[in-house]
């Protein structure tokens, strides 16, 4: 068919067009490095986050030390500083051997590590002293933001330049889930991050209440998709392979694999907000998509297994084996667990539980973690060129040690999980909540939480001796690293081999005939396969595609979001307080997103509506229940009650496992920077009027009233400058606005001649019911 | 009138059945190009790249004439 292609590409191969090239291996030693000095780091402070929930007093009433601030650094250093150094090393050592050549650039290489090691750096030095966006998994502050988006570029740049000048013409397999990784977290990262900059660590989001909890979970769940699931499936098909010295046991379902997820992923997300004030069709597609993911989830696990069909002696001898047989297994667990959360009756009953976390951790763990750990070990010979590893038994030791403390932190957190769920929507027989007391359901899980503190020192002591493993290899290191120069053709004289689409003058066939011959036989994947160009776009389209589809309704059709009257934007001080809240990281405790099930507005109150939240720069749902929902706090306590609170929680409820907050007594609030938020407010669409040139005046009134308040009721005078007293005027007015009557009447209301003041509409606004209001809004 | 108000008119509950039948067919798609015999041989040596540092699979050596044409 194309003999003339044939016999020119004959002409231009001679052994004299053989191209020598060496793999840089130093980049790979500095990633691999960094991941186990970060997985240190991330699991340290997991184990301090852990023991903080049974004994409060450990965060030495530091607020750098406090849970709240704490944690959103242990999930960022988990994923972005132990996951993704662990990513970089798999995609530059499988990278080079795959596509037969060094790296583009080693100097974009360098810029990368080091770019991303002080991003991390920066990280830990802003997320413990309260700069957060408060979108879990993306809590950078944007300047952070915007170094993230500059390396990952670079990155980008350089991994694509390096299959551009490849010598393998097909792309493997391995490769394809590093470009869906690559190309799918730049879009999640940007579009989720869209901010506008109040201060240099302070910006507002452009989305809000429902759309910015949409866009959140839509990046949440595909960061751990493109973050955590792709990138080490790509290491998975290449390591495991290679560990187990044979080939990937079906290349067949390796591609099913591929195409499945980059298809059906993206739409998963909303299922983190099954329930809540999202709508309805918006959750259920999220919950379809999910229980979908499970089938080529799992064609993934047993390709991965079934590569070890015949050699499963070697797993019996080799700890690298193990760590991948275990890791594997479970992606597999956590790929199943996740459609099961997904189906909405399931999750009626454990979001915002223990369970939640019992399954990530199963996932980070079990699967990023010992895959992560099987890579490093099985890498630190050949980096280090030491010919074998330090101490097989001590892997085999961290083996046994990480798979124990896996199985006592997942087991006792999904017993905690279930409890917390059960309890909460348990009734007497008289129909009355059986546990009315929130505490009373911390109190239970406790024990559990101890037993999930061990598992984790368990996991932490085995990372221990996997640093002591690579410091004595790397003792062993010669004296100058050998580098093997390789020897392979260069790939742009083989361009015969592409098929053309051929037409012959005299054609016995319609042209058009020809075409649909050419596309039939299927040539077009191939032909894509071998172009990255082409394959990154399809993997964009899919991506986005879906990624419309889902979103756009929401952000645009007015009946997704219905508007309440009487909600109206925070005041001045409010707003400060919010960002107190925000800051101080209140919403990796509390929810505020009471659910439409009985057992929640039993014990909460009236259920969140969508419309309550349209002003809400970020949303605060939150996603967790370690303490109970805010979305109904306000007016529910005297301000005193909050006071004391905030200064020892314990003395007002004994068992409370809260931290104290004594610096919101000390630190002044910054009167100063609130007209700036005012302003960046009103640029983001929210409707304020006189507050505008007026914010300052109208906070330190507002404050003094307040202060005034609490005197009155036997506290402390002198408060107002106190940033206690913004966060007190933000939670008396949260979820209040709904109970309201709108202050300026539909025009059915003047009609019916009723007046403004709102006290005394009955006519076109039933009184007590706040559907109505909902209605009365919504055009 | 805004563009929430024409995107509002638009009647996009069909979204959804459009989007599934799509992505449907891709997915068949993939299937097809999976099981097609032909592939079969190309395939089994993408499987063996990770094994071999040295040498690319295709092209396996400078005078790769033969498996240029068995990989067509």
């Amino acid at each position: 068919m194309t003999t003339a292609h044939a016999s020119e590409g004959a002409s231009a191969r001679s052994p004299a067009r053989l191209e020598q090239f060496v793999y840089d291996d130093d980049i790979v030693r500095k990633f691999a490095v960094a991941t186990i000095t970060w997985g240190f780091v991330a699991m340290l402070v997991g184990v301090w986050l852990a023991l903080m929930l049974v004994v409060p007093s450990l965060n030495f009433h530091q607020p750098w030390l406090t849970f709240g601030r704490l944690r959103p650094l242990h999930t960022n250093a988990a994923i972005f500083a132990f996951a993704g150094n662990a990513i970089f090393a798999a995609v530059y050592y499988s990278s080079q051997r795959l596509l037969k050549t060094r790296m583009w650039s080693d100097k974009l290489g360098r810029i990368h590590f080091w770019g991303w090691q002080a991003i991390i750096v920066s990280a830990a030095l802003t997320l413990p002293f309260g700069f957060t966006q408060s979108k879990e998994y993306a809590e950078l502050e944007w300047p952070i933001d915007l170094a993230v988006v500059v390396v990952w570029l670079l990155f980008a740049f350089n991994f694509f330049a390096t299959i551009k000048k490849r010598r393998e013409r097909h792309i493997y397999v391995a490769i394809w889930f590093y470009i869906a990784s690559i190309v799918t977290v730049a879009i999640l990262y940007l579009f989720n991050n869209l901010a506008l900059p109040v201060s240099f660590l302070k910006s507002y989001p452009i989305y809000a209440g429902v759309q910015d909890a949409m866009m959140q979970w839509w990046y949440g769940h595909n960061a751990v998709a493109f973050f955590l699931t792709t990138p080490f499936l790509g290491l998975m098909y290449y390591f495991l392979p290679k560990a187990a010295n044979r080939p990937v046991y079906s290349y067949k379902l390796s591609i099913l694999h591929f195409w499945s997820l980059v298809f059906i992923y993206i739409w998963a997300g909303p299922h983190h907000l099954h329930y809540t004030a999202l709508p309805e069709w918006a959750s259920t597609l999220g919950m379809i998509f999910s229980v979908m993911l499970w089938m080529p989830s799992w064609g993934g696990m047993i390709n991965g297994l079934l590569t070890l069909r015949g050699a499963w002696n070697k797993v019996a001898e080799d700890p690298v084996l193990k760590f991948f047989v275990v890791g594997v297994t479970f992606y597999g667990m956590a790929t199943f667990e996740g459609p099961m959360l997904a189906v909405k009756s399931v999750n009626a009953l454990s979001h915002y539980t223990d369970w939640t976390i019992a399954h990530v951790h199963g996932g980070t763990l079990g699967w990023n973690g010992f895959m992560t750990f099987g890579m490093l070990y099985w890498l630190a010979p050949r980096l280090f060129q030491t010919k074998k590893l330090w101490s097989k038994k001590l892997a085999e030791v961290h083996f046994w040690v990480g798979t124990v403390g896996i199985l006592m932190y997942i087991v006792s957190i999904y017993a905690a999980g279930v409890t917390e769920g059960l309890m909460w929507r348990a009734f007497d027989t008289t129909g009355r909540l059986a546990y009315p007391d929130f505490v009373e359901t911390v109190v239970r899980v406790i024990p559990m939480w101890w037993v999930r503190a061990v598992g984790g020192m368990l996991y932490l002591s085995g990372v221990v001796l996997a640093m002591i493993n690579m410091v004595m290899t790397w003792k062993a290191r010669p004296a100058k690293y050998a580098e093997p120069v390789h020897e392979a053709p260069a790939l742009g004289e083989y361009e015969g081999y592409t098929p053309a689409l051929e037409i012959p003058k005299h054609a016995t066939m319609l042209t058009f005939a020809y075409r649909v011959r050419y596309f039939a036989k299927a040539e077009w994947h191939r032909v894509w396969e071998r172009k990255p160009l082409r394959f990154t776009i399809w993997v964009i389209v899919a991506v986005s595609t879906a990624s419309l589809f889902e979103l756009i309704p929401t952000f645009l059709i007015r009946s997704n979001v219905p508007t309440i009257a009487s909600v109206k934007p925070w005041t001045p001080l409010e707003l400060e307080g919010r960002d107190i809240y925000v800051s101080e990281g209140c919403y990796n405790c509390h929810s505020q997103m009471i659910r439409p099930i009985r057992s929640e507005t039993e014990r909460y109150g009236e259920y969140s509506k969508p419309g309550e939240s349209v002003y809400n720069h970020p949303f605060q749902w939150g996603s967790r229940r370690i303490g109970p929902d805010l979305a109904r706090i306000g007016g529910k306590y005297p301000d005193l009650w909050h006071l004391r609170h905030m200064e020892n929680p314990r003395s007002v409820t004994p068992q409370s496992i809260m931290p104290r907050y004594p610096w919101l007594f000390k630190k002044d609030t910054k009167f100063g920077g609130i007209e700036k938020k005012i302003d960046v407010m009103v640029m983001l669409g929210v409707p304020y009027g006189k507050e505008i040139n007026h914010a300052e005046a109208l906070a330190r009134a507002q404050a003094k009233s307040i202060a005034a308040e609490i005197k009155k009721e036997g506290g402390p005078a002198n408060l107002q400058d106190k940033e206690i007293v913004a966060l007190i005027a933000y939670l008396q007015r949260v979820g209040t606005d709904i109970k309201k009557q709108p202050k300026s009447p539909s025009p059915g209301e003047l009609k019916a001649g009723k007046s403004p003041s709102g006290t005394t509409a009955k006519a076109a606004v039933a009184p007590g019911t706040t559907l109505a209001n909902v209605a009365a809004g919504g055009n | 009138m805004s563009l929430s108000d024409i995107m509002g008119a638009m009647r996009l509950h069909m979204y959804a059945e459009i989007a599934l039948i799509i992505f449907l067919a891709m997915f068949l798609a993939v299937v097809v190009h999976v099981l097609r015999k032909k592939n079969a041989s190309r395939f089994d040596s993408a499987r063996f790249m990770p094994l071999d540092d040295d040498n690319p699979q295709e092209p396996r050596d400078p005078d790769g004439r033969d498996e240029g044409a068995r990989a067509r």
